[in-house]
């Protein structure tokens, strides 16, 4: 997962993982910083797709680099900082009280006109209704194993759930989107 | 529902872009330094220890004037007198 999330997200770095987690173990800012600068866009597109709300988003970004540098001591050269982070970050935005309101929907295509932009417009306003009708939990697990391409396996110990429990999740989740876009097909 | 067309939603789902100077907000807030509290819960016990041990140490009572100390002075000669007498 650990190769995939970091072929995914923006880092051009020259370090190692491994180098990286340990300088900034050792308290070095600058890796820090230039790891934060590298991987928070990534980290918050994950993060929204799970709250569905950019401040959410946002802040559980936020949220969890804090995290990281508070606990940076604890940790370990050769551990997957990438995916301890994606962890806190999945686990932060299914926390996160805020949802999306059908307001903000268009709020995020302010600006736009045209005929195109007015079709895409409908388009992922579309899209985005059908996914905030899952509760988080769901939306997390499906963004996980369907987008992402994560391991069922490795997706549940994300959440701290058995493997039951996230295919329990995943089902769920699939029959709300069928009828869901089914139902607007019709 | 094909495992695809999940996936193709939430490739065709419009993320936002985060607020202007969204990663220096991170680094900002993550590296100021902590304000730290140990002097002032130092100079705060140490006040309460001087309070403390002011109030232990000041007597109860206190004699009001020099006449008080007379009158102590009187008795015990007084007494001292009396076992003189005795031993007379």
């Amino acid at each position: 997962m650990i190769k995939k999330l970091n072929s995914k997200s923006n880092a051009a770095a020259n370090d190692t993982e491994q180098d990286i987690a340990a300088r900034i173990a050792g308290g070095d800012e600058a890796a820090y910083s230039s790891f934060v600068k590298g991987r928070a866009r990534y980290y918050y597109n994950v993060a929204y797709r799970v709250t569905l709300n950019r401040q959410a988003a946002e802040d559980v970004v936020q949220n969890a680099f804090i995290k990281l540098w508070e606990k940076r001591s604890s940790i370990q050269a050769d551990g997957n900082l990438v995916a301890w982070l994606y962890r806190v970050v999945v686990n932060l935005a299914i926390d996160d009280k805020r949802r999306l309101k059908f307001s903000e929907l268009h709020e995020n295509f302010e600006g736009t006109d045209g005929a195109a932009e007015e079709e895409q417009k409908d388009i992922t306003n579309k899209i985005n209704k059908t996914l905030a009708t899952l509760p988080p939990r769901q939306r997390a697990a499906v963004m996980m194993v369907y987008y992402d391409g994560i391991p069922q396996k490795e997706a549940a110990e994300t959440m701290g759930i058995n493997l039951k429990a996230l295919e329990s999740l995943l089902s769920r989740a699939k029959i709300v989107l069928k009828e869901k876009l089914v139902g607007e097909a019709a | 529902m094909k495992d695809s067309e999940i996936k193709n939603l939430f490739a065709n789902l419009n993320v936002p872009a985060p607020s202007v100077g969204f990663e220096d907000a991170i680094i900002a807030k993550a590296l100021k330094p902590k304000r730290s509290f140990f002097a002032a819960y130092a100079s705060v016990a140490a006040i309460c220890l001087f309070v403390i041990s002011g109030s232990l140490m000041a007597p109860t009572t206190q004699p009001a004037d020099s006449s008080d100390y007379a009158y102590i002075l009187d008795d015990s000669l007084a007494i001292d007198d009396d076992i003189y007498d005795e031993l007379i």
